[in-house]
């Protein structure tokens, strides 16, 4: 592989993995607030509005950047990766467009809405803001994903000359793994917007500030945060499923199965080893990935020296990302038990370790949103369409390579610049805490 | 490509506004009033620009690929200077410490320019001709975005992108801060006729078979028609038709550089063969007729949605 496509994939990786810290958080923290305006539609209590400005004011920090980051990446497409934009363009290229026309636009302006209109429309539309906001957010990851999802397992095309070419768009963008991907994708977003409205009112009932704000949300999220770890695992195997079914060199590597074999193993821990063909300082529960993927031991699992070397994925990083995301996952899953238990006796307001575990946890969905991620991109490789087209022969290879590596460097600068800027602005907004109408809202 | 006119008519006014800032309000509440002016509005307006690229993705990948491969630095500087307006709008308001106030409106202006002016730089190349995707590169390409006509139709662009920062100043504003902004819109006046007259200059001599086309003079004659109607409006103080004739301006425009070669898009330098048309670059049925519907309806609904929020969170400020 050609430095200037190794540069490229460094280059669009950090594009996007910083870009996904943010729409997660939109997703989540426009679930959250619909909650809480909802609340406050229909019981009209201050609590819930004023609940509702602090995580606004925190959503709209988060929107910028993400839209900042989102924006770089319709044209990254063009820019890096010009060989996969015209020969992919016809399928891939509605979804992005109509991302934006129908879910981008719409959530933008209603979300203009929320952020300065509490006083000027009527409670009913800015309800319907909340609501609106809530579909574009939701509406946006359907489209992207489900053209990320016939990346990886492409169907309803056609092959015209060297370009692939849309059959049947309905086939196409409700793919193979379009639904159980944008599921395990939303669960995801909301279980990151649950904990970072858990950590908060965690942070402040440590500071015996905003009890209200912080009962509140105990009272909801944790509860929620336990039924949505419980889904993030189902929807996470469905996932695993469908991988096993349409992509089996990215299966094997994810779960560790150098050779084709009946009753496979499920690792738990490991790590592979190319040469030696095995699975070193293994923990594995015997036969149950077999029983798991087909509901039977004798389910055959592909192995991966099965496939040409050519077609194979880096085994090393995608068994521990995927296993690490896992282990998390169950983390998260413990936390809401532990919570919804101790909630449920009224002893949470006691049990200082655990506000500070609720505090300490937010950024563990954000490392296994870029976790998941990270398993199923290299999971793909050597494809960028997978069993279509090769990552290689999607480059743009016309660029120089310096001008490459001059973008690629000044785009990690400029990130890390951003993140110092928001972390300050959402600690301040954080500090404030919940807020009346006369301290929320902007000059003029 | 509606996409893009109405990005040029919606932005073009936050980044004049942008580009105003470096000399008119001299003081910086007045400066911070219009700002406020267009804060609610500058994401949906962006917008239109993302819409209109992923709308060309979708409907003619090869002219997509094509221009954003050959303009590889230009259009990634133009995308850094996206990230580092968008986030300025947000932190501009919210910082408290004065240096770094400062220091965010500085960010501010001066992305407005980078994006104004690469913007219609990468429009004027594309009108004189740029060469094949996957062709590799002439050692010194790089200079040659920075020709004639694409230097003149960046300038040209930025200034109908300032006269529209001056039209909705005036159209939000009331009081002192309006009569102000009327005083320097006619000042500007005259700036902004040069341009038309160095912009028509420069194309008819760079494509001399313009000058045969029709929809080139109806293009120069909306221009034309756009300006004179300015200074009417002008001096009659009415913000809302002014708006409208600078707005004119920029359809004029756009009019003109979209009659020179179409229905070439993109002019394939040295090879007159490839040259991309509308009608080859473009996509299977299936997808032209999908995407027809969601643009053109999803226009609208953006359209209709767009001047709801407008009339919602506008109200102008007594200064």
């Amino acid at each position: 592989m050609d430095l200037t496509t190794i540069l490229n994939r460094i280059q669009f990786g950090t594009a996007i993995s910083y870009h996904f810290i943010f729409p997660p958080t939109t997703i989540g923290l426009s679930l959250v607030i619909l909650i809480t305006e909802t609340l406050y539609y229909f019981k009209k209590e201050p609590l819930y509005k004023h609940s509702g400005n602090l995580l606004i004011e925190v959503l709209a920090i988060i929107y910028v950047i993400g839209v900042a980051t989102g924006s770089v990446m319709e044209f990254l497409f063009g820019t890096n990766w010009t060989g996969f934009a015209i020969r992919g363009g016809d399928v891939v290229g509605p979804p992005a467009a109509i991302e934006a026309i129908t879910s981008f636009a719409l959530e933008g302006a209603f979300l203009a809405i929320l952020v300065f209109g509490r006083n000027k429309v009527s409670g009913t539309i800015y309800w319907v803001a909340a609501i609106l906001v809530f579909f574009g957010a939701h509406f946006s990851g359907w489209w992207i994903i489900s053209a990320n999802s016939w990346m990886q397992t492409p169907a309803g095309y056609d092959v015209q000359g060297d370009t692939f070419v849309v059959k049947n768009f309905i086939e196409a963008m409700f793919n193979h793994s379009t639904w159980v991907r944008y599921g395990h994708t939303i669960n995801a977003s909301w279980l990151t917007g649950l904990l970072l409205w858990l950590g908060i009112s965690a942070w402040y009932k440590l500071k015996n500030k905003h009890e209200e704000f912080s009962k509140l949300c105990f009272s909801i999220a944790l509860p929620l945060l336990f039924i949505f770890a419980l889904s993030q695992i189902v929807l996470g195997h469905l996932s695993a499923v469908t991988v096993d079914r349409y992509q089996p060199e990215k299966n094997a590597a994810i779960e560790g199965i150098f050779e084709t074999q009946k009753f496979a193993p499920l690792y738990l821990f490991g790590i592979p080893d190319r040469q030696a063909n095995k699975i070193l300082l293994p923990v594995a529960i015997p036969g149950m990935l077999s029983f798991l993927t087909g509901l039977s031991f004798d389910r055959e699992i592909k192995g991966f020296n099965s496939f040409p070397p050519e077609n194979r994925p880096a085994i090393e990083v995608v068994f521990q990302t995927f296993h690490l995301m896992v282990l998390f996952g169950g983390a998260l899953l413990l936390t809401g038990l532990v919570g919804s238990i101790l909630l449920f006796r009224k002893k949470l307001a006691r049990q200082k370790w655990f506000l500070w575990l609720l505090v300490c946890i937010v950024p563990l969905p954000y490392i296994n949103n870029e976790l998941g991620w990270v398993t199923a991109e290299i999971g793909r490789q050597p494809w960028v369409i997978y069993g279509l087209l090769r990552t290689a022969d999607g480059s743009n290879t016309t660029v120089p390579f310096a001008q490459v590596l001059i973008t690629l460097i000044a785009l990690f600068v400029i990130y890390i610049i951003i993140s110092f800027f928001a972390f300050f602005f959402l600690k301040r907004t954080i500090s404030k805490g919940p807020v009346s109408e006369e301290a929320f809202g902007y000059g003029g | 490509m509606g996409f893009y006119l109405g990005y040029t008519l919606l932005d073009g006014f936050d980044l004049g506004i942008g580009m105003m800032f470096t000399f008119f309000p001299r003081n910086a509440k007045d400066r911070f009033t219009i700002f406020n002016k267009i804060w609610p509005f500058w994401d949906g307006n962006e917008v239109w620009l993302i819409m209109g690229t992923g709308t060309l993705f979708a409907i003619f990948p090869l002219v997509y690929g094509t221009i954003l491969s050959h303009f590889y630095l230009l259009i990634l500087v133009f995308v850094f200077a996206i990230i580092f307006r968008a986030v300025s709008f947000e932190f501009w308001p919210k910082e408290s410490r004065p240096g770094r106030k400062k220091m965010w409106e500085t960010v501010l202006v001066v992305c407005s320019f980078i994006m104004a002016f690469l913007f219609w730089l990468v429009a004027g190349n594309i009108l004189m001709g740029i060469p094949a995707a996957g062709t590799p590169k002439a050692p010194d390409y790089f200079w040659d975005i920075f020709s004639p006509v694409p230097l003149v139709l960046a300038v040209t662009g930025m200034n109908l992108f300032l006269m529209h920062g001056f039209a909705y100043t005036i159209d939000s504003t009331s009081g002192k801060l309006k009569t102000a902004a009327i005083r320097m819109a006619i000042r500007y006046w005259y700036v902004y006729v040069a341009f038309y007259i160095l912009f028509m200059i420069f194309i008819l001599i760079y494509n001399p078979h313009a000058a045969g086309l029709f929809y080139f003079w109806i293009g120069a004659a909306v221009y034309l028609v756009a300006i004179v109607l300015q200074k009417i409006f002008l001096s009659l103080a009415n913000s809302f038709w002014f708006f409208w004739a600078s707005a004119s301006g920029i359809i004029g425009t756009w009019v003109v550089i979209g009659s020179i070669h179409f229905p070439v898009m993109i002019k394939q330098t040295g090879q007159a063969e490839r040259n991309l048309t509308v009608y080859d670059s473009s996509n299977t049925l299936t997808v032209l007729i999908l995407m027809a519907f969601m643009a053109g309806l999803g226009m609208l609904i953006v359209i209709g949605y767009t001047i709801y929020v407008y009339r919602v969170l506008r109200g102008k400020l007594k200064t």
